[in-house]
């Protein structure tokens, strides 16, 4: 068991090594201003907010390189952003359930509870 | 107000909130042919109806200005450095000159608040409002996971750069100001000069920002640049002290003769006075100089330098020398 555990750990490690790092070179476009990713990397500037779908894998490894994170945690556009800001109640009424729970508050749980089901009704 | 109007300051002079956005499937200004289409798009949502926003707001079509009225509006921090000699570009400026909203720089909407002295909290609440103001009738470029898309990465997820005018004389008297920058950089905070990256700093003013703008919040971004500032500020002030203990008689002369000049110069070049003002401006904050000019020191660097000393007209730099020695001689 033991050697096995070694041996798996010998090939996990043995794979980062010989793992390809991905290449971008194949040249899809963006679908509204036509950049490729190769513009991007010429320039440093994407073409247009699509660009950042277009290419998102590679997109985010430019962007935590940057700033060591690829998440936006900061404001979010009514319009543009109201299903994100949805969600991010929904986690924000989870982590006050189980606040409730913990501190045996069943009332407020029971209501949080209630609107956690309704908001998972909204987001599918 | 005007943020260099009657500012006393003489660490903290400014504070800047800009937030970068852009519009939803309309490709970045740099990728753009026709600039003209998405100004138009931009132009409906802050002039449309007979808002208050929209009465407050001047609008300056940057390719119908002439190249002093670019200069002077760069002067005033109220474009970028870039837009001195762009295309398809415009401003809206607020009548207190605290609010500029810039099109078709680098990205589509750079929306600009700049107020006197350190009010980040303020400054940021109302970018913020006048942010939401615009996107009730336009659609922003937004994703989920990266924020708001920029044209450069280094702007993405909340496009914004919150950043302070510090006038640092005794830290870089000292030579501290190295250690410094390269500490608050080890803390993703940047220092650079006076109008922003690749300018020097004249006259001893800097201009530190936040470089992280994706994972963090707003609030938080403005707590780090605070906290960074405040240990800042703490330390000039100790430079200030340390200088006025071990070598006072030395400091009184070199303001006083930078006051000199200043008081009976008959010709003065834009980084010269910078300089000189600076000088005076630290004999102000450490009681050295007692006597007060007509306006503050900061408002004698904005208004003496060169499309503003020059007042609209077009002047070769032997008379604007001459206007800008007549006018600090006036009003320092």
């Amino acid at each position: 068991m033991l050697f096995d555990e070694l041996f798996n750990d010998f090939f996990g490690d043995f794979s980062l090594f010989t793992q390809q790092t991905p290449s971008y070179t194949n040249e899809k476009k963006c679908p509204v201003c036509g950049h490729t990713y190769s513009d991007f990397k010429r320039t440093g500037k994407f073409g247009c907010g699509e660009c950042y779908r277009t290419f998102r894998a590679p997109a985010a490894e430019v962007i935590k390189r940057i700033h060591s994170n690829s998440a936006h945690t900061g404001k979010i556009p009514s319009k543009s952003g109201a299903k994100l800001k949805k969600k991010r109640m929904y986690e924000d009424l989870k982590k006050q359930l189980q606040e409730a729970v913990k501190s045996e508050d069943y009332e407020t749980a029971a209501k949080l509870h209630k609107q956690i089901r309704e908001m998972e009704g909204e987001l599918k | 107000m005007i943020w260099y109007k009657n500012n006393e300051n003489d660490i903290v002079i400014s504070t800047r909130i800009r937030l970068a956005r852009n519009l939803e499937r309309v490709p970045f200004p740099g990728a753009l042919a026709d600039k003209a289409d998405a100004t138009k798009k931009i132009r409906a949502a802050l002039g449309g109806g007979n808002s208050a926003l929209s009465r407050d707001l001047d609008f300056i079509d940057l390719d119908k200005a002439e190249p002093e009225e670019r200069q002077r509006l760069a002067e005033e921090h109220l474009i970028s450095p870039q837009m001195l000699n762009g295309n398809g570009q415009s401003v809206y400026v607020s009548k207190d000159k605290t609010m500029s909203i810039m099109l078709m720089e680098e990205d589509h909407i750079r929306l600009q608040v700049i107020m006197s002295g350190n009010t980040l909290d303020k400054a940021y609440d109302l970018a913020d409002k006048i942010d939401n103001v615009i996107e009730e009738t336009l659609t922003y470029a937004f994703d989920e996971e990266f924020g708001y898309l920029t044209a450069c990465p280094t702007n993405a997820g909340t496009g914004m750069r919150a950043s302070l005018m510090l006038h640092l004389p005794a830290l870089t008297l000292t030579k501290n100001i190295n250690n410094i920058i390269a500490s608050a950089g080890g803390m993703g905070i940047a220092v650079r000069g006076l109008y922003g990256e690749g300018t020097s700093a004249e006259g001893n003013f800097y201009q530190i920002s936040n470089q992280v703008t994706m994972g963090i919040t707003e609030k938080e971004i403005i707590e780090k640049l605070k906290s960074v500032t405040d240990r800042i500020i703490d330390m000039e002030k100790k430079a200030r002290e340390y200088l006025m203990k071990e070598s006072s008689a030395e400091l009184t002369d070199k303001v006083y003769r930078s006051y000199g000049i200043l008081k009976y110069a008959r010709k003065l070049s834009s980084s010269e006075a910078k300089a000189l003002i600076s000088d005076v401006m630290l004999g102000r904050g450490t009681g050295i100089i007692k006597e007060k000019g007509k306006i503050t020191p900061v408002e004698c660097m904005i208004l003496s330098t060169p499309a503003l000393v020059s007042g609209g007209k077009r002047l070769s730099p032997d008379e604007r020398d001459k206007k800008r020695a007549d006018f600090l001689r006036e009003n320092i």
